[in-house]
């Protein structure tokens, strides 16, 4: 049910980097989601990419920790997506051109092309009926945001360096709240 | 084929049939333990401290979803959940350990008392080794406990909420919670081969068996006693009877290849679950002369309430994970005085912290820089109410066979019917607000809540079925006597929580124990007296 055999292949990828075969993540950021040696398993090239530059905009890096391109969200997404029933992948088709054609429609553009106010002005409105989505636009902006949570806070980033967790190991004691100030 | 007659056939291996099979074998009785899964061993075929981005789709290894079949059963109405582990041990591999004693009020309705149990519950507790704190609470009772565990930063906010709130005449308790996990060093013979808790929060499925399961107590210890022959992927299709029907001499299964097999024995005892041991009895057409097996059907049930404290970010990051999520529990309510607008009470089941990502905070308004800072913020400062409230016995709620489904051994599959009664929404409803005013008062601020309940917004606990074989004196009204004993069938006996005929708010494993060991002693006090022949 889960696929162990994808922790040998991290590992290895690991290693090489250590060995500075492999560029690190920074190295990998300037390649592309899409690029960089991942064959994605459901999305184009270009799918990936746009569903890169749109998880980065709902969790983005900034001061405290990377965001969700560093945590690699949208593989994650084209795993979900590609394991997914088929009206799961063909509600992302569909948002992902309701998403291309905002952009044309008010920039003329595509939405990787558009600069960073534009694109925030898209998934600005997108995010606007969060609680009740009315447009196809909307309703995948909940879809969006949901798997690119649950993409980052699986994360090694997102778990250790953006949470700060400090378990899943062994203790001897367990101390519970210590501070004064909190009961 | 002439074959080995046993003194007893114990059908499941769960928190129940694992119990009786250990009091029987160590009575010097001949006993067969028959269950449908295989063996599997903790640390090597179930391990904690896995990480979720080391696997392609995220998903760590966790015993309780990769054993749990979903889909063996029929679901009629408001969304009911079964599912089976087969495996041996049962749900007692992946239960959460919540040891609760029922308490003497809730034992007025049954045909048994308080202090006919409390014996029963001390064994178990000793034997399981249960940790937490002396409460002296009135029906909630203390038990044999070992060292409890401390409660984190948000739930020590949510306790300073339920002070505050008691100081203004609320009548209610916060406690530890009270789990079977070896919280000191393992020093008893019974304990051999388990190890202390080290609090890595996987406790569904946990690799050193600092948690109480049935194979590494009851099971282990039945098997020294070297009176025990497992039959495991053995599935019981049939409980067998004599030619007049007045005897059950067995069972039929089948091997996962699917032949099928006997075994005779002068003892039956079923203990499969709520579910499955009314479905095992109906497939039979056996003990129904009440018409009641599958029916009085109960569960807990509940909606989730969290708030954030923001008093208590800036700590050091810790490590929260402990025993799993819920170190806390809100009792003690409508002990006393019933509720007007709804019949029951329920418990609230707390947790904080940035703990087992299962529990973590996944949802905020927003997005971009925003949001992440309030997801983090509130991951760290939270604390989660999810309530257990009893759903209404009613006839709204049962098990029954399915005409058109068979499972792959070609047996009926079981239909669980679920409608929720005003009484169940009414109650959630006053859960919600009462969790609200908690979490204020804490000076924390509300940030997940159903407000307004509708049956949509209510959860089922698929762990916790009762009912469905219900005990009592009257045999035209139920299945077992308050022995476990059916009231059709001398030498067949039920042992587990089907027998439950009202189900408080508690947990319902630790009475499930001590009433299939004291079953299982009455048992043996019969083979004393010849009544099995």
């Amino acid at each position: 049910m889960h696929g162990g055999e994808g922790k040998m292949e991290r590992r290895t990828i690991l290693k090489l980097v250590a060995a500075g075969v492999l560029p690190g993540a920074g190295g990998l950021v300037q390649l592309g989601c899409g690029s960089g040696g991942y064959k994605p398993e459901f999305f184009s090239a270009a799918q990936l990419d746009l569903v890169d530059a749109l998880s980065e905009l709902i969790l983005p890096g900034d001061d405290h920790s990377p965001g969700a391109h560093a945590a690699r969200v949208a593989r994650y997404i084209d795993v979900m997506v590609a394991d997914g029933s088929s009206e799961l992948q063909a509600s992302w088709k569909s948002g992902l051109e309701a998403v291309s054609e905002q952009a044309r429609e008010r920039f003329g553009r595509d939405f990787l092309d558009c600069d960073a106010t534009q694109q925030d002005a898209i998934v600005g409105e997108m995010a606007r009926n969060e609680d009740e989505p009315q447009t196809r636009a909307e309703r995948f902006f909940g879809r969006l945001k949901r798997m690119t949570i649950d993409g980052y806070y699986t994360s090694e980033i997102g778990i250790h360096q953006d949470l700060g967790y400090q378990g899943n190991t062994a203790v001897d004691e367990f101390p519970g709240c210590t501070h004064e100030a909190h009961a | 084929m002439a074959q080995e007659e046993y003194d007893a056939i114990v059908v499941g291996s769960g928190p129940g049939g694992g119990i009786a099979t250990y009091a029987l074998a160590a009575a010097g009785l001949k006993v067969a333990l028959v269950e449908a899964g295989p063996r599997l061993t903790a640390g090597v075929d179930y391990q904690g401290h896995h990480w979720p981005y080391e696997y392609r789709d995220r998903r760590a290894p966790n015993f309780w979803s990769d054993n749990f079949l979903r889909g063996h059963f029929t679901p009629v109405g408001d969304r009911p959940g079964h599912g089976q582990i087969r495996a041996l041990g049962g749900r007692s591999i992946c239960w959460a350990g919540h040891s609760l004693r029922f308490g003497p009020k809730d034992f007025e309705s049954w045909p048994i008392s308080y202090g006919e149990v409390a014996p029963y519950y001390s064994r178990a507790e000793l034997l399981m080794g249960v940790y937490g704190d002396r409460d002296g609470l009135s029906n909630m009772p203390d038990g044999e406990f070992l060292k409890p565990v401390p409660m984190r930063c948000g739930e020590q906010r949510l306790r300073l909420g339920v002070e505050r709130l008691r100081e203004r005449g609320a009548k209610m308790a916060f406690v530890a919670q009270r789990k079977a996990m070896l919280t000191e060093t393992p020093t008893k013979p019974e304990w051999k081969r388990r190890q202390k808790c080290h609090y890595c929060g996987h406790c569904s499925g946990c690799a050193v068996d600092a948690k109480y399961t049935s194979v590494n107590t009851p099971i282990a210890l039945a098997e020294e006693t070297g009176n025990l022959t497992i039959f495991t992927e053995a599935m019981a299709t049939k409980v067998r009877v004599s030619g007049e029907g007045g005897q059950a001499t067995g069972i039929e299964y089948k091997s996962a290849d699917g032949t099928a097999h006997e075994l005779d024995a002068k003892v039956v005892v079923l203990s499969c679950s709520a579910v499955e041991t009314a479905r095992l009895l109906l497939i039979s057409d056996l003990c129904n002369s009440s018409g009641q097996v599958g029916k009085n059907l109960t569960s807990h049930f509940g909606v989730t309430v969290r708030g954030f404290f923001p008093q208590i970010l800036g700590r050091d990051a810790s490590n929260d994970d402990g025993t799993s999520y819920y170190h806390s529990l809100l009792t003690g309510l409508y002990w006393d005085e019933p509720s007007p607008k709804f019949e029951g009470t329920y418990q609230v089941q707390c947790g904080a912290g940035v703990t087992s990502h299962r529990r973590a905070i996944r949802t905020a308004p927003g997005y971009g820089s925003a949001l992440k800072k309030k997801l983090r913020e509130w991951n760290i400062g939270h604390a989660g109410m999810n309530m257990q409230g009893t759903t209404l016995i009613s006839s709204n709620k049962f098990v029954d066979l399915d005409p058109d489904r068979r499972d792959e051994f070609g047996m009926p599959l079981p239909r669980v019917h679920l409608h929720y009664d005003d009484s169940d929404v009414a109650m959630a409803q006053d859960m919600v607000e009462r969790c609200e005013e908690i979490i204020r008062a804490g000076e924390g601020e509300v940030i997940e809540t159903p407000g307004t309940v509708s049956v949509d917004d209510l959860v089922i606990d698929l762990n916790h079925w009762v009912g469905t074989t219900r005990m009592g004196d009257d045999p035209k009204t139920s299945v077992v006597r308050s022995d476990g004993r059916s009231h059709d069938l001398p030498n067949l006996f039920v042992a587990d929580a089907s027998v439950f005929p009202q189900y408080p708010e508690k947990n319902p494993t630790l009475t499930n124990i001590a009433l299939s060991w004291r079953t299982a002693d009455g048992i043996v006090e019969g083979f004393k007296r010849n009544a099995w022949g």
